[in-house]
């Protein structure tokens, strides 16, 4: 069983991620006693909080508009019977009167096209790979089905499109070794609630970082580096934005201006206090309501916490 | 591998928040009457001084006498032991006291009252903090700690643990260790708390914290990391509760403010000291730099140029691998703007501060002296074209000799002996025809290139050896000590040290281009004058 701290955790990224307001932002920052996997259960929580919101998706003519206007050789992946293939765009494809996306699949001098239809366009999707080239053979990927451990936790609605749409819902921001450690190779297990047996997996399972995937699956957050440029690149609607450390959060906060804020900092970190004190400035300056976590579990001993809400930046 | 990394980390987190859950606080006063004597006479000496006191002449013996007390106040280590050095203090104590009734003669019987309460204390061949430490019966196990803030110490600190029967199977520890360590039993702190991080009290790693602390010490301590809108408050230990409010009295005993015995030097007071060149060529070039105060009252000038990078050794990346699945380094060339406090340095002893340039020399081979002879040739030339007519007006005259890059900062780079050259042909030659080589281009160029060559031969072969020495060597020692000396055998660039930094300086510093990276000891600074290297 998960011990109390960690369900501590995994509660408050539920808790918070169910308090999102549109014109005012939450700001949580926390002290505590080492910052070993507090980020990736937090992270956790909000992804589970956050798959009971359906995922907005586009209707096919939408969606169809929008790929006939990508820049041709723009990669893209095709989900055909459970199987992801790599291709690149070659923009609208006239036949008679109908438009279609033509859609190179194979490299080489022998290519292979696809044609898809408007009401084919939702299995299509832009890749955000700087890699253009496709290989010399048509090769497909199958897209691995939701795992029974994520199945267990997530909510049950959520089930069909938790691996098969995108939504940037959570970025961690903090050190990318550790946090790919915790989130893609700790072993926890769920319980399902039909048969109360106990399914291994992994927090990767659940969270679904974008960078940890590959390119043609769907994700649900990201991991960023404090000490790289890749957050820039990032610094977009993620709606959440976990910092790991007061190093992430003192270097890395101009980039999330607009998202809510869950900070964890390390007691045992050198540049704690300083993190420490930039909280308690920007606490007496921005606060306009505090943000009450009262159905919370009890905060675990060696753990200091503020929330409140500030009006959006 | 990083699984088993991971699910050890998680085990781990695990222990901290129980640890914390079932922590208890001890208190253990004790006494040491010879050393609360020397703290007293140097506070009566230091309250006559008055003004006096900020002389550098006062600076330098009362730092001696300060971190004196202060080692005794922290180490339970015995005042005669050598690593104190305490024989080497009272002589140059005693020198100064002779020098003091000619320069300061109304301070003389506060002086040598300071320095008789010092031999006394001196002689003393027990530590009383060893001896309570001794007397608590604490288990004597390796899950026994014994926290020592200064990590040069933790060594010699070992063995005295290690030739005690009670004490022989305790372990020293600094801060640093205590927390990439597992979760102890007994943790032992000597001293004032308000000496440590905060942390060791706030997310302790032990069931059970044993603060010793003499007695006329006041240790008034609260914690500082805290949010000023906490409504819901961290649930504190019972027994932390008990040390910090319970029992007040007992905590806070004697009448010495802690903050007062705190020896830490402002390093920047005499950067003047070290920041000149060790020849006799006052000409010589100069370069803006930041000071970094090292582990171990060591120092060092490091660069400020916005491009400037240095070596470190990061312990973070031990037992991960990166995304192609290799081990990661630890060695790791950081930007001198990212230089932090706890960060590990890699810096040449000997020698000077640059340890590419003796290895470039050999793949340089027998050309070596004639490029450098000819580098150096058109920087002088440069420079002095620099000195009279000034930066801005040379970059000027550069740029109207068909120069493309020749702005003031560029200039001043190109002067430097610690850049090579213009990259770009246009700009070179521009220098050549304004120092009057123009006629040698040619040759000068392909020195240059030949010089850049090399340098980017050596980076590469300096880095293979470092990542194979650095990756390959037990860092314990750094850790623990925060000091560690690595030889790079094989070639001309002699030893290196790793140091922890411990602060870096706001403000930067006029330096000899030759002291840039060559660490120093504060010590020094009594053999040094404020104008050059010249005993005093």
């Amino acid at each position: 069983m998960l011990p109390a701290w960690g369900r501590f955790f995994v509660h408050l990224g539920l808790a918070l991620s169910a308090r999102l307001e549109d014109n005012v932002r939450f700001v949580t920052a926390l002290a505590v006693p080492t910052r070993s996997y507090a980020a990736a259960l937090t992270a956790l929580g909000v992804i589970v909080s956050r798959s009971s919101s359906p995922v907005e998706r586009r209707s096919s003519a939408e969606h169809f508009k929008q790929l006939l206007q990508v820049d041709k050789g723009t990669p893209v992946s095709i989900l055909k019977n459970g199987v992801s293939h790599k291709g690149v765009s070659e923009g609208p494809y006239q036949i008679g009167d109908r438009i279609w996306l033509r859609v190179r699949l194979r490299g080489g001098e022998l290519g292979a096209w696809k044609l898809v239809q408007e009401s084919d366009a939702l299995n299509v999707e832009i890749v955000e790979s700087e890699d253009e080239n496709i290989p010399k053979r048509i090769t497909g990927r199958l897209v691995p089905p939701i795992s029974a451990f994520a199945r267990n936790i997530i909510t049950p609605d959520s089930v069909p499109t938790f691996v098969t749409v995108s939504r940037l819902d959570c970025i961690i921001v903090g050190r990318l070794a550790k946090l790919t450690a915790e989130i893609a190779e700790s072993r926890f297990a769920t319980r399902g609630e039909r048969n109360g047996d106990f399914t291994e997996g992994r927090l990767q399972d659940v969270i679904r970082v974008r960078s940890l995937l590959d390119a043609s699956e769907h994700f649900r957050s990201e991991i960023l580096s404090s000490a790289g440029q890749g957050a820039l690149k990032m610094a977009q609607s993620a709606p959440t934005v976990v910092f790991d450390g007061s190093a992430s959060f003192l270097r890395s906060r101009g980039w999330f201006e607009t998202a809510n804020w869950i900070i964890l900092l390390d007691r045992t970190e050198s540049d704690f206090a300083d993190a420490m004190m930039l909280c308690n400035q920007e606490y007496t300056k921005r606060r306009i309501d505090d943000l009450k976590l009262d159905e919370m579990p009890p905060v675990p001993i060696g753990v200091d916490l503020i929330s409140y809400y500030e009006s959006q930046r | 591998m990083n699984h088993n990394v991971s699910q050890s980390e998680l085990v781990s987190a695990n222990r901290v928040y129980d640890c914390i859950r079932q922590s208890s606080f001890h208190r253990i006063w004790v006494s040491f009457p010879e050393l609360k004597d020397l703290i007293q006479t140097f506070r009566d000496l230091n309250l006559q001084l008055d003004e006096d006191s900020k002389e550098d002449y006062w600076i330098l013996f009362n730092w001696r006498v300060r971190r004196y007390q202060f080692l005794l106040s922290t180490l339970p280590l015995p005042p005669n032991y050598s690593l104190l050095d305490s024989a080497g203090s009272l002589t140059i104590l005693k020198h100064r006291l002779t020098a003091c009734s000619s320069s300061f003669p109304a301070h003389t019987t506060r002086v040598n009252k300071v320095v008789q309460s010092f031999e006394k204390l001196a002689k003393r061949d027990r530590s009383p903090f060893l001896d309570a430490l001794i007397s608590q019966g604490l288990e004597n196990a390796d899950s026994t700690i014994v926290v020592i803030r200064e990590r040069q110490f933790i060594d010699g600190v070992q063995k005295v643990l290690s030739s005690e029967v009670s004490t022989s199977r305790m372990r020293a520890m600094s801060p640093h260790e205590v927390v990439r360590n597992d979760c102890a039993q007994h943790l032992v702190v000597l001293g004032a708390r308000r000496w440590y991080p905060e942390h060791l009290f706030t997310a302790p790693r032990a069931e059970h914290i044993h603060l010793f602390c003499y007695d006329w010490i006041r240790d008034n301590w609260n914690p500082e990391g805290v949010f000023v809108g906490s409504k819901i408050k961290s649930r504190k230990s019972d027994a932390f509760e008990n040390v910090d409010a319970i029992q007040p009295a007992e905590l806070i005993s004697g009448s010495i403010n802690p903050e007062d015995l705190i020896a830490e030097i402002d390093l920047s007071r005499f950067a003047l000291r070290f920041s000149q060149s060790r020849e006799e060529n006052t000409e010589s070039e100069e370069a803006e730099a930041i000071l970094l105060s090292l582990e171990g009252g060591a120092g060092v000038f490091i660069d400020a140029a916005d491009e400037g990078k240095i070596r470190t050794i990061d312990f973070e990346a031990d037992g991960w691998l990166d995304i192609t699945g290799r081990r990661r380094s630890r060695l790791k060339k950081i930007p001198v703007s990212h230089i932090e406090p706890g960060i590990f340095v890699l810096l040449r002893t000997g020698g000077g501060g640059d340890y590419l340039v003796p290895v470039a020399d050999r793949f340089l081979g027998d050309h070596s002296q004639k490029a450098r002879g000819c580098q150096a040739n058109w920087k002088t030339l440069l420079r002095e074209r620099v000195r009279a007519k000034g930066p801005l007006e040379t970059s000027i005259e550069l740029l109207d000799l068909g120069s493309i890059r020749a702005d003031e900062n560029n200039v001043r780079t190109w002067t430097s002996s610690r850049n090579i050259g213009p990259q770009d042909i246009h700009d070179f030659e521009a220098i050549m025809r304004l120092v009057g080589l123009e006629a040698n281009t040619a040759e000068y160029w392909t020195n240059t290139e030949a010089i850049r060559s090399a340098h980017m031969k050596a980076g590469f072969y300096i880095s293979r050896l470092l990542f194979k020495i650095v990756d390959g060597a037990d860092l314990s020692t750094l850790e623990r000590t925060g000091r560690m000396e690595f030889e790079l055998t094989g070639t001309d660039a002699g030893s290196l040290v790793a140091l922890r930094v411990l602060a870096v300086s706001r403000q930067t510093f006029s330096v000899a281009a030759s002291r840039i990276g060559e660490p120093f000891e504060i010590e020094e600074a009594e053999n040094v004058s404020a104008y050059g290297f010249e005993s005093e």
